[in-house]
């Protein structure tokens, strides 16, 4: 009996906390689409998710594509494809690498961020603040938050791809020494337009997850500096362990 | 001004408000005293919104708060003003941009006139030279002061302050005292005070209501309550003459 209680908890509890994270998206998004999004609060998340984000994300893509390099050359060596490495990694990096890991680096820096800024507003009643001066927080604080990051992902994903695209071609022409001309030239031929759009696709609809689970932990904070500490890991677990299971999902029923 | 008429509010099965009745009068400063954990603050909270009671009415102006559209509450919030317990002044914003966010938010004064008016409201809660600072450059007497400006720059016809001097030390605690009651000498505002501290009711209140297991138990006019012959409110009196 113990067990269905337990279970059964947990079940209401997070059907409870989905309902509560897709209402806030469609808020924060209805927000948007009439209209009422603000400016300048928006830029300045643009600004923190996109640019100041860049570097890192640059830096992870970078060595992933070195790897990933290094990684196919030892299997595909055993069939003499070599030269297929440049599109393995560019077909693996647009599809899925990128924006999952460009989703996860932006969970751990900027989701992350969210949750516990917001979370420090609400426990300092600065979101009670906001709402008796008649000004809407969801609207001044989460839809700026949400647009950005939905928008920007998806050009994060594009850097990515580049940057993982450079560090595989390193490796694979000037360290395993494969021709340069056959890396680039399969890359072309093979490499689908769809194969990148899929991958952006996949980056706005992360974004709008993750940045969604970060304001709604956020503002969901209770208990103190405790509180905001819980808040934090919890958007962070639920965003990466979300970036996963809907990679899952849009990879498998979509594309 | 306002009237609240049986409200009830529950945590759990924590009772927290208990039928509660309370009329504050206006252009008075009416203090709510009362132990810790009685309700103080899910009082003023179930006021201005930020919590829903789970019975009851507060009637503002003949209308029913608690039965508004929040576009319509959100109409009656610009009439209020809130200083909360610990200021909540944005932290990511600087005193001006803080005593200004109301103003520039609904537009309520020319673009040019802000500089002006914030101004004019530090002058009026004592502070000069703040306004590049941030909160956490201030002490606590300070960033009271402005939460306060923040609170009056809209011209409120009420406000409500939240434990006004908790964490302040006495001689603060009586400056914010006095400002309180200067700043309704001016404004002549309505005044809700929510406190724990007899000292600063004493020198700020005309009506005083005392508020025990979610209850208002007793409400007078200061002498009255003074007075009070509830065993309750005599054992907080008793301590508060006995110097605390």
């Amino acid at each position: 009996m113990f067990i269905f209680t337990y279970f059964g908890k947990l079940i209401v509890n997070f059907i409870d906390q989905l309902g509560g994270v897709v209402i806030l998206a469609t808020k924060a998004l209805s927000n948007a689409i009439r209209g009422s999004l603000r400016l300048k609060q928006t830029v300045d998340q643009f600004y923190t998710i996109g640019v100041t984000s860049s570097f890192i994300v640059i830096l992870t893509s970078l060595f992933i594509g070195m790897v990933e390099a290094l990684q196919i050359y030892h299997g595909f060596r055993k069939f003499g494809a070599e030269n297929m490495i440049g599109y393995t990694v560019a077909v693996s990096l647009g599809r899925e690498l990128s924006p999952v890991f460009t989703a996860l680096m932006i969970v751990a820096r900027n989701v992350s961020a969210m949750s516990a800024e917001i979370g420090t507003m609400k426990v300092t009643e600065q979101i009670d603040a906001m709402e008796v001066m008649a000004v809407d927080p969801i609207n001044y604080i989460v839809t700026p938050r949400i647009v950005a990051t939905t928008v920007m992902l998806p050009f994060l994903v594009a850097l990515s791809n580049v940057a993982g695209n450079i560090g595989g071609y390193i490796i694979g022409v000037f360290v395993l020494k494969v021709n340069s001309a056959a890396y680039i030239d399969n890359i072309k031929q093979y490499l689908d337009m769809s194969d990148l759009t899929y991958g952006f696709i996949k980056a706005a609809v992360f974004g709008l997850i993750i940045s969604s689970i970060g304001c709604y932990t956020g503002l969901n904070t209770t208990k103190g500096a405790k509180g905001v500490g819980i808040s934090t890991t919890k958007a962070v677990v639920v965003s990466s362990v979300a970036i996963l299971v809907a990679d899952y999902i849009l990879s498998a029923f979509l594309f | 001004m306002i009237e609240i008429r049986n409200l009830k509010k529950a945590f759990g099965k924590q009772i927290v408000l208990d039928d509660l009745n309370l009329t504050i009068k206006a252009g008075k400063i009416t203090v709510i005293l009362g132990r810790s954990g009685q309700g103080k603050s899910v009082l003023i909270k179930s006021i201005i919104g930020t919590l829903k009671p789970d019975f009851g009415e507060i009637i503002y102006n003949n209308k029913n708060l608690l039965s508004m559209k929040l576009s319509e509450l959100n109409k009656v919030r610009m009439k209020f003003g809130v200083l909360f317990q610990e200021s909540a002044l944005f932290d990511s914003m600087t005193v001006f941009e803080n005593v200004a966010f109301p103003v520039i938010e609904h537009r309520l004064i020319d673009k040019k006139a802000i500089k002006d008016e914030v101004k004019r409201v530090l002058d009026l809660v004592e502070l000069d030279n703040v306004e590049e600072k941030y909160p956490s450059e201030l002490s606590g007497g300070m960033k009271k002061r402005v939460g306060l400006a923040r609170a009056i720059i809209t011209k409120p016809e009420i406000i409500f302050f939240d434990e006004p001097t908790t964490g302040l030390d006495p001689i603060v605690s009586y400056s914010i005292a006095k400002l309180i009651k200067d700043m309704k000498a001016k404004l002549n505002t309505t005044c809700l005070v929510i406190t724990h501290d007899l000292y600063v009711a004493n020198l700020i209140a005309d009506y005083i209501g005392f508020l025990d297991r979610g209850k208002i138990i007793e409400f007078d006019k200061k002498e009255g309550f003074f007075n009070s012959n509830s065993p309750i409110v005599r054992e907080f009196l008793d301590v508060f003459k006995g110097g605390y």
